[in-house]
């Protein structure tokens, strides 16, 4: 304690550092020269330079894949972040079914994303399915969860919020909780209007936490595994095949080519990373 | 109780660009309650710290019956410390805060734990978790986990400050005992000056992290080294005049007033306290006119405005006084009279 | 405001509805009896337990339980230690750049693991360490730089003076952490060592992937491996399925208040 509190505590930090090295960036580094090689599973494979790269991305699979993952990743986006805005606005001042939703909503979000997935393939199965069950009672005929490409794709976006929502609402209540109460009040006594002040006080405050959580919920979601794995297995015919999907298919099934598979991670995360930049740049100028 | 116990000689201690011990100097007697007294910011808590070994010094030397102290691990300096806000271990017991120390060293035992209890009238108490006592039962226990171990010197940094007046009063009065009946060099930090004058055996003045003037209560009042001295007792503070000295006497807008001695021509600042001055009938050479008048009880606390300077009077109840406006004539005792140059220093 | 009121009561009801029916519809499935499982009804006439006896008395169940709760125990075992130490450090010292080491250890968990997929099965290998289970702990072990966060804050709620009051006293360093800072962060330990454990146990992709061999498997993976076998037999799978999510529903309830208080640093 009589020494320096202002430097390196590298006695504390180093531990976990190198944890974080080995577990974190080791397999990154690993995959970008995986990226320039032939691997397979079982041979070390030979140095292509850009082959991989050049083929992904002209690659319809892949590109179905990427705008797929997209597709998937805006309307959990918007399901999610909006359903969450929703629910934190209409619990805002009413703390008992706040809790009931919150208690809920939590037993999803404890779940595996596995679990989640296998559980609504079950409720949507096409026969003897809980929803097509209950549907027939009002006379609905079976809905075609698993042929149609969209109720396919609807079928991932009912499970993601079904498991998400926790997340979102939690998020959106922090953020609506901790709005400036008193510029809003001092607006009222200057004489502002309702959608003044909303578009003074209450907008700009609301758009950060909603473009945090928007950003969030993409990146998690364009990248999802086990839910098209395991929910609708890419089907109907790749209409529900997201990156990490195709990308694991071309590793260990197809033509087994680990190479390939590790440069489409490396361009998913390319465009992770220019996303995150583009996000911080605007996040800071409109600060 | 002659023998000096801790020295602190030209201690510097910086903050960056901010520096909190200033060549800072004092003797501390062994057995003897000191009470460092300052404003805030001053740098008392800083000299606690480095004395305890939470911030080392950038210079200077700390000694402990011989022993230097810089560079000592904190727990090896057989030093203990009373903070404002208690410090104790919010999980363990009463009864564990206080045992605590004495298993760090091994001597353990219950009897010890007991007797400090029944000392400090925390016996009912032993089970309970700090968040359940009040304040005066949390500075007792911090008392009573300082004093265990009986270390060689024993630190309070502002300990009463938290607490209400006649808690405060009672907790001042044990202290003192704890610290007669246990004979350990003590140093109690306040920037309360009565609490200062009231506790301690001698008072150390801080001021910009340096020692002003360390003497006895007593002195510190009556002889005052520094007009910030002066100032630092007493309430209402000493009232200061600012003037000339002419043929005995000093001389300023005000009026004049005789004294002892002094070079003629040199610019003084000469003090009285409030209690000092008495409004009299004849002409002195100091008139004020009557300003304000607060009633007190026991006494009457008069304002009056000589020129433009300010001076508050201690009256007793009963005395005549005139009316609001009306000049009064003040006659002070040249013996109750302080002289301070220029710079503050006392002539 | 009575309507107001009214209206998220509505919306509550309707939430718990969504969250609560497909987990209900699982145990419904769990216990109907074979014959009745695909005629449509909503509750059975009878319910059994021949689906859950059928896993239960399923040495492959066992199996993979064993193998989760020691992947599961490594990770968080190792995560916790490594992380506690490095969130210390992160409390008590002020550095230049430690908002953004901060910052940065959170962002590490948004990398797609796509990414890395590839490689961490050539890594396993190449070392020989497919069908490892310390492997894959040591890989989910990576969840500690999540935990940093909640370890920060918990150390930080534990006042530096407190533990110079114990120096002061005379206890060295480690001692002072053992008996006064760890009891004292105690809550946010077990907050943020039950999240490690959830999160390892509920992990699927890595381990999907690098534990081939059936008795190496953990329980997540076996619950895929059944399905794709038996999926057919909705009510065994349910019943598994069920079984294995129960040590997380259970230590979620539990300790649900303790997780959320510390949470909502």
């Amino acid at each position: 304690m009589r020494r320096s509190r202002n430097r390196f505590p590298s006695k504390y930090l180093l531990p976990l550092l190198a944890l974080t090295a080995l577990v974190w960036a080791l397999p990154l580094l690993m995959a970008l020269a995986l990226s320039f090689s032939d691997a397979s599973p079982g041979a070390p494979g030979h140095w292509v330079g850009l082959q991989n790269f050049v083929r992904a991305l002209g690659d319809i699979r892949f590109i179905h894949a990427f705008f797929t993952g997209v597709l998937f990743a805006v309307g959990a986006v918007a399901f999610n972040v909006g359903a969450g805005l929703g629910l934190a606005l209409v619990f805002r001042r009413h703390e008992k079914p706040r809790a009931l939703a919150q208690v809920m909503l939590l037993l999803p979000w404890v779940l595996s994303e596995l679990a989640v997935a296998l559980i609504w393939r079950d409720v949507l199965a096409q026969n003897g399915g809980l929803v097509n069950a209950l549907l027939g009672r009002f006379g609905i005929g079976p809905l075609p969860w698993q042929t149609h490409a969209w109720l396919a794709m609807g079928s991932l976006w009912l499970a993601t919020l079904w498991q998400g929502l926790a997340f979102s609402t939690m998020l959106q209540m922090a953020g609506l909780a901790s709005l400036p109460h008193h510029l809003v009040h001092a607006a009222k006594l200057d004489g502002a209007d309702r959608p003044l002040i909303f578009r003074a006080v209450v907008w700009p405050h609301l758009r950060r936490v909603l473009a945090a959580n928007a950003l969030l919920v993409f990146l998690l979601s364009l990248v999802t595994f086990s839910l098209p794995f395991a929910l609708t297995g890419g089907g109907p015919l790749f209409a529900t095949e997201l990156p990490a999907l195709y990308a694991y298919r071309s590793a260990f099934a197809g033509n087994f080519e680990l190479g390939y598979a590790a440069a489409q991670g490396m361009l998913v995360l390319v465009f992770y990373a220019v996303l995150t930049a583009l996000f911080l740049r605007l996040r800071r100028r409109t600060a | 109780m002659n023998e000096i116990a801790l020295v602190m000689r030209e201690v510097v201690k910086r903050f960056g660009a901010a520096t909190a011990l200033d060549r800072f100097t004092l003797d501390v007697r062994s057995g003897e309650l000191l009470a460092l007294v300052g404003p805030s910011g001053s740098g008392k808590s800083t000299a606690l710290h480095t004395i305890v070994g939470l911030h080392d010094p950038d210079a200077g030397e700390i000694t402990l019956h011989g022993n230097g102290l810089v560079g000592v691990a904190p727990g090896a300096r057989d030093v203990a410390m009373v903070w404002q806000d208690g410090a104790l271990y919010p999980h363990l017991t009463v009864h564990d805060n206080l045992a605590f120390p004495l298993k760090a060293r091994g001597k353990w035992g219950e009897k010890a734990v007991t007797h400090m209890a029944e000392r400090l009238d925390l016996l009912d108490l032993l089970d309970r978790l700090p968040g359940e006592l009040s304040g005066g039962e949390r500075q007792r226990t911090a008392l009573g986990r300082a004093l265990i171990r009986k270390p060689k010197l024993f630190l309070l940094d502002e300990p009463l400050s938290s607490l209400d007046l006649p808690l405060r009063e009672r907790l001042r009065t044990l202290i003192r005992e704890l610290v007669r009946e246990t004979s350990v060099t003590t140093v109690y930090v306040t920037h309360d000056q009565a609490e200062a004058m009231a506790v301690g055996d001698r008072v150390a003045v801080i001021r910009a992290g340096r020692v002003v003037q360390a003497a006895t209560p007593r002195e510190i009042y009556e002889k005052p080294v520094h007009e910030f001295v002066a100032r630092f007792f007493g309430n209402p503070p000493m009232n200061l005049l600012d003037g000339c000295i002419e043929d005995g006497h000093v001389v300023g807008e005000w009026g004049r007033l005789a004294i002892d001695g002094g070079e003629n021509g040199r610019t003084v600042r000469v003090g009285f306290r409030p209690e000092h001055a008495a409004i009299t009938g004849e002409p002195t050479g100091l008139a004020a006119t009557l300003r304000r008048v607060e009633y007190q009880g026991h006494e009457t606390i008069a304002m009056l405005l000589a020129r433009d300077a300010e001076l508050r009077l201690r009256l007793p109840d009963g005395e005549a006084l005139p009316n609001i406006g009306d000049d009064a004539n003040l006659r002070i005792d040249r013996g109750n009279l302080h002289l301070f140059s220029a710079d503050g220093a006392r002539l | 405001m009575k309507t107001r009121g009214a209206v998220s009561w509505v919306v509550a009801g309707l939430v718990a509805v969504y969250a609560l029916v497909p987990l209900l519809w699982l145990v419904r499935l769990s216990l109907t009896p074979e014959i009745e499982m695909h005629e449509g009804v909503l509750l059975p006439s009878a319910l059994t337990g021949a689906h859950y006896l059928d896993i239960l008395t399923d040495a492959r169940f066992w199996r993979q339980l064993v193998n989760s709760l020691v992947v599961c125990g490594f990770a968080t075992l190792l995560a916790l230690t490594l992380g506690a130490w490095g969130a210390y450090g992160l409390a008590r010292y002020r550095f230049r750049w430690r908002d953004g080491l901060l910052t940065a250890l959170l962002a590490v968990h948004l990398l797609p693991g796509v990414a890395s997929m590839a490689a961490v099965y050539r890594i396993a290998e190449n070392i020989g360490a497919l069908n490892s289970l310390l492997f894959v702990g040591l890989l989910k072990s990576g969840g500690a730089t999540l935990a940093v966060w909640i370890l920060v804050a918990t150390f930080r709620n534990v006042p530096e003076r407190l533990e110079f009051a114990a120096r002061l006293d005379g206890y060295s360093r480690r001692q002072t952490m053992r008996r006064v800072t760890l009891p004292l962060a105690g809550p946010g330990l077990l907050a943020a060592g039950l999240l490690l454990f959830i999160q390892s146990w509920n992990s699927f992709f890595l381990p999907f992937l690098l534990l081939e061999e059936p008795h190496k498997m953990t329980l997540t993976v076996g619950l895929y491996r059944y399905f794709s076998e038996h999926g057919f037999q909705q009510g065994h799978v349910a019943a598994y399925m069920l079984l294995s999510i129960l040590p997380v529903v259970v230590l979620f309830l539990l300790f649900r208040r303790r997780m959320w208080r510390n949470l909502e640093i």
